[in-house]
């Protein structure tokens, strides 16, 4: 186990070098100015303050010394964005929202995902499966923008669901169950908007998985043994059929840090993806930078952690 | 194993539980009664600090925490804010050969002295020192010519000199600003006594990074020493760049900024550390001025400020600028904000970034609250502001990234006003939930012809080309009608702007005329117009922009009508000005100009500013422009700079070097209280102790409105220290 996880850990290193060599590359070869000492077109622009600021971030030596500043400034954490501000204040200001966003989608992904694929497998055929795989169906068909900005119209304006910021503006709770409360309704537009495709694809795949589980030979003895179905399926099958989907967990995470960029648009949500998209718009590279790292920094782990959840629910895999 | 199942079933349920509690009590909790007013903005700024931002995100939260010395007036005129008053004189000096000459012309100025107003003349070795105030009389530069014919002054040279990247001189010292000063000076006073016949009188660096010497003697002289000094054995790169300017005399405006001594700089918390109220003094200012130059702080508001000789305070309310060359609009950079020496002098420029940039202390109407990163910025009233206490206790701009959502909030009373989208006016307009203020916005947009290209050289296809564009129509189906047509170089806002340029007019007619003049006409019948056997055809490219991008195809097709061939090319907005407008690299380009409150074209329409990377992208060259526009730098006096910049704008309109398609029009959608009229009115105390109504105000500076004495009516009001409450309006209010 300790030697998996030290060769894992190595490998996550490499990866980590490798995409932040590769993303460096495309952010910093991309076209259009890279520090602005204002915009582009300003008749105020002086071209002394202009080189000045480009020798300051050091983008005046070749690519790859650039590079190498980033990456040192990143690891001492003396990274400062264009606007001069350290881009860990500013991640740190952004990335537990983030989390607490796809925290909460995940649990909406496992939570409406799980029964739906056992409703569709234990009622195979039936039509609640149909419905089910429709609906899921869908959900995957449809871009995940258009039915935010759909879901945006209509939750603001029929259902009255605040979609700025975090808590409600102006009002003050007097119990930490209210201000909960309140904090879980400002999450619920981006994180059912976010959670929607996992919930329909998730579904997809418990579904399959615990139909693979129900012919298998272990099914036929417990229903030889005269086991109540219920037992059979919620006992036998579906414990089973969990490991595989288990693993996707970590694939979810993935996705939902890429997806949230769109969500966090769309629902203004104070979160990483949002910076990250106005840092893009400023041309800020190190803020850029740094983003990326970090999410795939997160990328590697929640795979790793996929890995290691995988050898924990089934005994006969061995981390090695 | 059972539990599992009812777990599995019962969690989902508990999800939903969840948000529908959420959803039933997420309002009983209790209002933050606030008179507050809620402002939405789509960008969120960089930071705050005014010398450092440059977006209009970030000058809508400093226009309510910082003042300058100046602002502007209705028509964008100059208007005093931290200073009371200022005054601009001029003092001069001439330089000459011998004591006698400089007697001579002493003599016969202070003859003429006091028809011609000059205040002081004295005289210095060789040197004349004399000072006027702007309002010196018009026999002043004829008495000057004439007093010199026979006497006359050594030229005056003011010598930009930019150092290239890494060059080193043959001894090896390296190319920098002061070091090449060192060896001008020295190579001016050869050991053997054969000296040059040049002297220099001053010299300044400008930001690390550029040289600047004042001197005089023949410029043959001072040429032939740079060109030694600087020249490398590559013939093509010498090691700095230079640029001489000749003058009769160094002429040096001084502005005299008189301060208020009754403002005072808020009080407030920056990392940590405490910082009682101080009073705003001319340390202040003299503080902002060595921080906007300064090589660290590297302010992208610089280049207002290279022209500046120096800044000191004589007293605590007294503010001196002195120029190195009269530069007439050097005056609006005075309303920059002032930034507080007493928290920031000595202070390292990293500490700037994390603190005092998103934290800042100002004189302005209301102070810095908090700013939760992604969501708000709140500033609270400032009860000592020098104005008047605000009638608000709060102002809240909220960051909205979507143009949908701000929308939404609007609507859903998320936020008090917004400028509202051309395409939207008109709902909002019939929804009676809202008043709305509608005003000019500080730009327009343009076709520029790039006049390289042959087909655009000839001012009758341009002027062809503009009675061939349909501009009412683009202004009817693309703005909405939220735009007028506009007249050249200066927005409909400004005291110089000309009201009276004649327009050319939608006449396809008139426009097939002139072009025939030119020699286009469709010879082979294919229905393009055609001159010498080829086609006339181009392309004509613009930024990703919804609104460019129809008007090109509107264009397009107006063009076609007349025989032309339009091809457009729509490209992302860096590579858009990167590789084809910085490059010169078109045919035929849509943008737009946002402008600023000065009335100089320099950058914009001067020959000078042709070359790749410049602004007169156009390469639009006018001798009679030229002149005028170096004329107008130079000019102080209101009456004489109006008629200049009329006469400028009527130039350039009539050459075409652009097609000025339109100014578009702001509409500010402000919510309705329940007496019918907008949620803001601006209530100010008069004089007998009652409150006066003013209208709301719309301020082209900040391209918005004026806000400081703004009143929520929705509000029980509330009274100000010895003054009566306010007109209540509303009923029970509170911020949504």
């Amino acid at each position: 186990m300790i030697a998996f996880l030290v060769r894992r850990l190595l490998i996550s290193a490499v990866l980590l070098f490798l995409v932040s060599v590769i993303s460096y590359g495309i952010i910093a070869t991309a076209p259009g100015a890279k520090v602005r000492a204002l915009g582009e077109m300003d008749p105020k622009k002086l071209q002394s303050v202009q080189k000045k600021l480009e020798e300051k971030y050091h983008l005046d030596r070749p690519i790859y010394v650039q590079y190498l500043y980033t990456m040192r400034d990143l690891f001492t954490n003396r990274l400062m964005s264009f606007s001069d501000r350290p881009v860990t204040a500013q991640i740190g200001d952004r990335l537990p929202k983030t989390l607490l966003l796809n925290a909460v989608a995940i649990i909406m992904v496992l939570g409406f995902g799980i029964p739906l694929g056992i409703v569709g497998a234990r009622w195979r055929g039936g039509t609640r499966d149909a419905l089910v795989a429709f609906a899921s169906f869908t959900l995957i068909a449809l871009p995940n923008f258009f039915v935010s900005f759909l879901l945006c119209i209509v939750l603001v304006k029929y259902v009255q669901v605040p979609i700025l910021g975090l808590s409600t503006f102006g009002v003050n709770y007097e119990s930490w169950a209210k201000q909960l409360l309140d904090t879980g309704w400002h999450l619920f537009a981006p994180a059912l908007v976010l959670s929607l495709p996992g919930v329909a694809v998730y579904s997809r795949y418990v579904r399959a998985s615990m139909i693979e589980s129900l012919g298998e030979e272990y099914i036929r003895t417990a229903r030889a043994k005269g086991l109540r179905e219920s037992i059979v399926y919620y006992k036998h099958a579906l414990r089973n059929s969990l490991r595989p989907v288990i693993t996707f967990i970590g694939f979810m995470l993935v996705g939902m840090i890429g997806g949230s960029v769109i969500v966090e648009m769309i629902f203004n949500y104070p979160g990483m993806g949002r910076l990250a998209y106005e840092a893009l718009l400023m041309r800020d590279i190190p803020t850029l930078m740094a983003i990326n790292f970090f999410s795939a920094a997160l990328v590697i782990l929640g795979n790793l952690l996929a890995d290691i959840l995988y050898s924990v629910v089934d005994p006969r895999v061995r981390l090695e | 194993m059972l539990w599992f199942r009812r777990f599995i079933f019962i969690f989902p349920l508990a999800i939903i539980v969840f948000f529908l509690c959420a959803y039933l009590l997420v309002r009983s909790g209790k209002e933050v009664n606030e008179n507050a007013m809620v402002q939405g903005s789509i960008g969120e700024p960089e930071n705050i600090n005014p010398i450092r931002a440059t977006t209009t995100s970030a000058s809508d939260v400093t226009g309510l925490v910082f003042n300058g010395l100046l602002t502007t007036d209705e028509q964008m005129g100059p208007k005093p804010s931290l200073a009371k008053s200022w005054d601009i004189d001029q003092t001069s000096r001439m330089f000459f050969n011998s004591e006698q000459d400089a007697q001579a012309v002493l003599e016969s100025l202070q003859q003429a002295g006091p028809s011609i107003r000059i205040d002081q003349v004295a005289r210095e070795g060789t040197t004349l020192n004399y000072s006027f105030s702007n309002s010196a009389g018009p026999g002043y530069q004829a008495s000057l010519v004439n007093a010199l014919k026979d006497h006359p002054p050594r030229p005056v040279w003011l010598i930009t000199i930019t150092p290239g990247a890494g060059g080193k001189f043959p001894d090896g010292g390296e190319v920098k600003p002061l070091d090449i000063f060192k060896r001008i000076e020295s190579a001016l006073k050869p050991a053997d006594g054969d000296a040059v016949d040049a002297v220099l009188v001053n010299h300044y660096v400008v930001l690390d990074s550029q040289l600047e010497i004042v001197g005089h003697g023949p410029r043959e002289a001072i040429e032939g020493v740079l060109k030694k000094l600087l020249a490398t054995d590559d013939k093509e790169k010498a090691l700095a760049e230079y640029a001489v300017e000749d003058f009769t005399a160094q002429d040096r405006p001084v502005y005299t900024f008189h301060l208020r001594d009754n403002v005072m700089w808020h009080d407030g918390e920056i990392g940590g550390k405490k910082y009682a109220p101080a009073k705003f003094t001319s340390a202040d200012v003299v503080f902002t001025y060595e921080s906007l130059v300064s090589p660290e702080v590297l302010s992208p508001r610089a280049a207002d400020y290279v022209l500046v000789e120096s800044v000191t305070a004589p007293d605590p309310l007294t503010v001196k600028v002195v120029y190195k060359k009269p530069y007439s609009v050097a005056l609006n950079s005075w309303m920059m904000d002032i930034l507080p020496a007493h928290v920031l002098k000595g202070k390292p420029i990293d500490w700037w970034g994390e603190n005092f940039d998103r934290a800042p202390i100002g004189t302005g109407p209301f102070k810095f609250g908090y700013w939760k990163s992604g969501e708000l910025i709140k500033l609270v009233r400032n009860d000592d502001y020098w104005e008047g206490r605000p009638n608000l206790d709060a102002v809240y701009i909220r960051y909205i990234s979507e143009q949908l959502n701000i929308q939404l909030a609007l609507e859903t009373g998320g936020i008090d006003f917004y400028s509202v989208e051309p395409h939207a006016v008109k709902r909002f307009e019939d929804e009676g939930r809202f008043e709305l203020f509608r005003f000019l916005s500080r730009g327009y947009s343009y076709i520029g012809w790039n006049l390289k290209r042959d087909i655009f050289k000839d001012k009758r296809v341009r002027r062809a080309l503009a009675h061939a564009v349909n501009i009412d129509e683009i202004i009817e189906y693309k703005l909405y009608g939220h735009a007028e047509q506009s007249t050249g170089i200066y927005t409909p806002h400004f005291w110089f702007a000309n009201p009276k340029v004649k327009l050319i007019e939608y006449d396809p007619e008139k426009a097939k005329a002139l072009l025939a003049e030119a020699g286009w006409t469709d010879t082979d019948g294919d229905g393009f117009l055609d001159k010498d056997g080829k086609k006339f055809k181009f392309e004509l490219i613009t930024n990703n922009n919804e609104i460019r991008r129809d008007i090109g195809v509107i264009v397009q097709a107006n063009l076609r009508k007349i025989g032309i061939d339009v091809e457009l090319k729509i490209f992302e907005w860096s590579v858009f000005i990167d590789q084809y407008i910085d490059k010169q690299a078109f045919d035929a380009c849509i943008l737009g100009w946002r402008v600023g409150i000065d009335y100089d074209m320099y950058q914009l329409f001067h020959s000078s500013q042709a070359d790749e990377d410049e602004l007169n992208f156009c390469s639009y060259k006018n001798p009679e422009v030229d002149q005028l526009i170096e004329k107008i730098r130079v000019t102080f006096d209101r009456e004489k700079l109006k008629e200049m910049c009329w006469k400028l704008q009527e130039i350039i309109y009539d050459d075409q070097p652009y097609l000025w398609l339109f100014v578009s029009e702001a509409t500010v959608a402000m919510h309705r209280d329940r007496a019918g009229r907008s949620i803001m009115r601006v209530y100010r105390p008069a004089d007998d102790g009652k409150w006066v109504e003013e209208p709301i105000r719309v301020v082209p500076a900040g391209m918005g409105l004026y806000m400081p004495f703004w009143y929520r009516t929705t509000f029980p009001p509330q009274a100000a220290p010895g003054k009566p409450a306010l007109p209540a309006v509303g009923a029970k209010g509170g911020v949504q």
